[in-house]
């Protein structure tokens, strides 16, 4: 009898200590529902309009991943479209779909130091770059919908971008009851996970939402990053060439 | 290295002959380079440090394609 009270004793101080030490995660899954068009399509001919009516299919293909826990996160597309056997067309129209919401390459986030490492291609060359996360200053507003069963808040921010020097206005929907302070890309800074973006190219909305014990959070090697200084004189010098060409 | 990089990246750039105003060079209308230009901005709205990595891609493609010269 004794040794049954202290089997029982044992199984709950082994399932108290799991519960305890065990980290709550997050495996989200964000597709774009609607690409946008920024400006004019009347004057396309029939060849760009076929084309761009392929690539917002494609568009509706792409996958990004969040994986997250309360102090870390990684943020990367999925690779299934990236067989390497595709074809040229396929190709562009993979490079075409991406351009919707022009995101980082990959994002990983230490959601409570503050910082944040991307990787971002410029000119067809890829950059890690260190730096503080992004400020939105978000505005919280009362509307609430409903995304895969979870309430949403509205709020809206804006943040300036140095590559397209360019402040951009940019509307997130974050779920309160799911409390880490991250979302797709560089977005976060909510009181909440956010559920859909809705940023200049494209709206982007959770599609898939799994709670996993201990998930494994990928890092960004930093040993070449750039930092936000760095970058910045770079984006200054690409620009002032870019506005010479553009002069001349 | 780093510098070596900017430098080759500033000569591609300096490659890019075209304005990226609003308005499309008559000559260059049915340029390859033109008809990517002019897709990119109907995607974008313009031509920017962002997307011109993606002008030259697209570029290079429609001179597969014999749609454009």
């Amino acid at each position: 009898m004794k040794s049954l009270y202290f089997k029982t004793f044992l199984f709950f101080i082994l399932l108290t200590s799991q519960l305890l030490f065990s980290q709550e995660s997050y495996r989200i899954t964000y597709k774009v529902t609607e690409p946008k068009m920024r400006g004019n399509t009347e004057t396309l001919g029939d060849d760009g309009k076929q084309f761009f009516k392929k690539a917002f299919e494609y568009a509706k293909d792409l996958k990004y991943v969040l994986t997250t826990t309360q102090e870390q996160s990684f943020f990367k597309l999925e690779d299934v479209l990236e067989k390497g056997d595709e074809t040229p067309l396929e190709k562009i129209l993979f490079k075409t779909a991406k351009r919707f919401t022009s995101f980082k390459n990959r994002v990983y986030t230490e959601i409570n130091k503050n910082r944040i490492v991307f990787e971002k291609s410029l000119v067809n060359k890829d950059f890690i770059v260190q730096r503080e996360c992004y400020k939105f200053n978000w505005e919280i507003k009362d509307a609430k919908k409903n995304i895969l069963g979870y309430n949403a808040q509205l709020a809206t921010g804006n943040y300036y971008d140095k590559i397209t020097n360019k402040d951009k206005i940019v509307k997130a929907w974050f779920i309160p009851s799911i409390p880490i302070s991250i979302g797709p890309d560089i977005f976060m800074g909510l009181p909440g996970l956010i559920g859909e973006v809705e940023i200049q190219g494209a709206t982007v909305t959770m599609s898939e939402i799994k709670s996993i014990i201990n998930l494994e959070v990928k890092k960004i090697n930093t040993s070449e990053a750039l930092s936000e200084e760095e970058f910045n004189d770079l984006i200054i010098n690409f620009n002032n060439k870019f506005n010479d060409i553009i002069k001349n | 290295m780093k510098k070596v990089f900017i430098l080759f990246s500033l000569f591609f750039l300096s490659t890019l002959s075209v304005p990226a105003g609003n308005h499309i060079n008559e000559d260059l209308r049915d340029t390859c380079f033109a008809v990517a230009r002019e897709w990119v901005i109907s995607q974008e709205g313009e031509i920017n440090l962002d997307n011109v990595g993606h002008l030259l891609e697209l570029t290079e493609y429609l001179q597969t394609t014999g749609i454009c010269d």
